[in-house]
C-alpha cells in the first residue's frame, strides 16, 4: 500500500468517530465474556498481567483479598468510562486517555474511601495506589472497553476483576498456610471485631517457612498454580474428545 | 457527542486537513485532561475536612490506647512538642505529646521512629509516666516487615489467646527490667523475640530503651517547654 494521505488518515479518524461504526458487528455473549474472565483469559493465570502488585501482596488471604476488592472497583469503573466516551476519543490519543482516566479513578477512590470508610482504607489504603501499576487495567481498556458496549464493558471490568481477585485469594492462602501455618490472619482489621476468631492455627508450634512468604515463594507458588490450571485444561479436553 | 465536536471544529482551520486531525485530537485530550482533573480537585475539595478529621480521631485513638482518657483532662493533640533530632540523639524529628491533668504533668507519648528494623523504619507510639518514669504502653503505629513474621508486634496480628507481644513493656522501667537486661533474650536480656525474627524486636526493644533513657534525663523539661510552646501557639493565633 502507497503512503497514505493526510486527507485518508483524516477520513480514518472521522470513521472512528461515528457512533455506528465503532461497534463491532458481532459482540461477545455475557455467558463468554464471564468464562473468559474467569478461566479462559483468566488475568493472573493466563494474560499474566498485573504480576508485580499480585506477587508483592499475597503473604496471606487478607492482603490478597483487600488488593482483590481495590482492583474489582477500579476495573469496573474504568471500564465503564472507558466504554461511555469511546466513541469520543481518536485513537492517537487513546493511551494517554486511559492513563488519565485510570490515575483520576485511582484517586478519586482513594481520596473517597479515606474520607468515608477510613477503617477499611488503613488496610486498603497501601494497595490502591499499587493498581496504578496494574497493566491489566489499561490492558483491558484498550482490548475490550474501547471497543464494547457499555454492559458487556461493565461486565468484563467485574469478572476480569473477580477472576484476579481469586487468583490473588488462592496464592494468598497457599503462601499463608506454608509460611507461617495460619489463615485469615489479620482478619479483624479488615472485617471488625468480629473476625477476631477467624484466624485458623493449621498446625501446632509451627516454625514458619520463610521462603513461601519472600517474593521468590511468590513466583514459586504462582507457578504451581499455573501448572495445576494447565493439568485441569488438559483433562476436560481429554475428556470432550 | 455533537457540541464537543462543534466546539473542537471552532477552534481549527479546514484548510489542512492533517493538522486539524492532530489539533482536534490534543484539544480533546486536552478537555477530557480538564474534565478528569475537575472531578479530582471536587472530590480532594469535598473530603479534606472528613480525612483531616479521620486521621485525627485514629491518632487520637491511638495515644488513648497508651494513657486511658480519664486519666488526662487536656486536648492532647494540640498539646505537642517536636524535639528536634540534633538535640536528642533520636534518628528523626520527634513529636511529643504531652497529657496534663489539672495542670499536673502525667504521661508523656514519644512517637519514636527506629531504622533497626528488617526493612524501613518503625514507628512507634512510646508512654512514660511523668512521675516514675514507667511505661504505660507501646503500640507500633507504621512499619514495613515482612507480612506473617516480623509483622506479630501489630496488636491486630496477633492470635486472639495470646497476650499482643508490646503488652510486655507496660509498667517496664530502667530499673525492671535492669539497664542491662533490656535485651531480647536471644542477646541474653529479659524481652521474648518471635518466631522467625529477632531484628524487629530487638529494634523495638532498643528504641523503647532510648526513649526511657531520654525521658529520664529530660521529662520535667518537656513539660515545661510545653507552657512555652502552648504561648508560642496561641500567639500565632492571634496573629491570624
Amino acid at each position: 500500500m502507497s503512503a497514505t494521505s493526510p486527507d485518508q488518515i483524516a477520513s480514518d479518524i472521522d470513521d472512528i468517530f461515528d457512533e455506528e461504526n465503532s461497534i463491532p458487528k458481532r459482540q461477545l455473549s455475557y455467558g463468554k465474556i464471564t468464562s473468559d474472565a474467569l478461566w479462559t483469559n483468566n488475568a493472573g493465570l493466563v494474560q499474566l498481567l498485573g504480576l508485580c502488585p499480585l506477587l508483592a501482596v499475597t503473604g496471606n488471604v487478607i492482603n490478597g483479598l483487600g488488593l482483590g476488592i481495590a482492583t474489582i472497583i477500579t476495573l469496573t469503573c474504568s471500564n465503564l468510562i472507558i466504554a461511555f466516551t469511546r466513541n469520543w476519543i481518536r485513537k492517537e490519543i487513546r493511551i494517554p486517555y486511559y492513563v488519565l482516566v485510570i490515575a483520576s479513578i485511582v484517586t478519586i477512590i482513594d481520596l473517597s474511601m479515606n474520607a468515608i470508610t477510613p477503617e477499611l482504607h488503613s488496610v486498603l489504603g497501601i494497595f490502591i495506589p499499587l493498581i496504578v501499576t496494574n497493566c491489566l487495567i489499561i490492558g483491558r481498556a484498550e482490548a475490550f472497553a474501547s471497543k464494547n458496549d457499555i454492559p458487556r464493558a461493565v461486565l468484563d471490568g467485574f469478572m476480569m476483576g473477580l477472576g484476579f481477585a481469586l487468583v490473588l485469594i488462592a496464592l494468598g492462602a497457599i503462601r499463608e498456610i506454608l509460611g507461617s501455618g495460619t489463615l485469615l490472619s489479620g482478619a479483624s482489621i479488615m472485617f471488625g471485631s468480629i473476625a477476631e476468631n477467624w484466624t485458623i492455627s493449621l498446625f501446632e508450634n509451627y516454625q514458619g517457612f520463610l521462603l513461601a512468604i519472600l517474593p521468590p515463594g511468590a513466583f514459586l507458588v504462582m507457578g504451581l498454580l499455573i501448572a495445576f490450571k494447565n493439568i485441569v485444561d488438559k483433562r476436560i479436553k481429554a475428556k470432550s474428545v | 457527542m455533537r457540541f464537543i465536536r462543534a466546539i473542537l471544529d471552532s477552534f481549527v482551520s479546514e484548510n489542512d486537513s492533517h493538522s486539524v486531525a492532530m489539533k482536534k485530537a490534543g484539544l480533546s485530550l486536552a478537555l477530557f485532561a480538564f474534565i478528569s482533573v475537575f472531578f479530582v480537585a471536587i472530590t480532594d475539595k469535598l473530603t479534606a475536612n472528613k480525612i483531616a478529621e479521620n486521621q485525627k480521631a485514629m491518632l487520637l485513638k491511638a495515644l488513648n490506647e497508651i494513657i486511658p482518657q480519664d486519666s488526662y483532662d487536656n486536648d492532647l493533640l494540640n498539646n505537642k512538642i517536636i524535639l528536634k533530632k540534633a538535640d536528642t540523639g533520636f534518628i528523626n524529628d520527634t513529636p511529643v505529646y504531652l497529657a496534663t491533668q489539672s495542670n499536673q504533668p502525667t504521661t508523656a507519648i514519644f512517637e519514636v521512629t527506629t531504622n533497626n528494623g528488617y526493612s524501613g523504619a518503625i514507628t512507634l507510639l512510646v508512654g512514660v509516666n511523668a512521675t516514675d518514669n514507667t511505661i504505660t504502653g507501646v503500640r507500633v503505629v507504621k512499619h514495613k516487615e515482612t507480612p506473617g513474621l516480623g509483622d506479630k508486634m501489630e496488636i491486630a496480628k496477633t492470635p486472639a489467646n495470646k497476650t499482643p507481644w508490646v503488652f510486655d513493656f507496660n509498667d517496664k522501667s530502667l530499673s525492671n527490667p535492669k539497664l542491662e537486661r533490656w535485651l531480647v533474650k536471644k542477646d541474653g536480656g529479659d524481652f521474648d523475640q518471635f518466631t522467625g525474627a529477632t531484628i524487629t524486636p530487638r529494634a523495638i526493644v532498643n528504641a523503647v530503651k532510648s526513649t526511657l533513657l531520654y525521658a529520664e534525663e529530660n521529662m520535667d523539661n518537656l513539660f515545661s517547654l510545653e507552657k512555652l510552646n502552648a504561648s508560642v501557639i496561641s500567639h500565632q493565633q492571634e496573629n491570624n
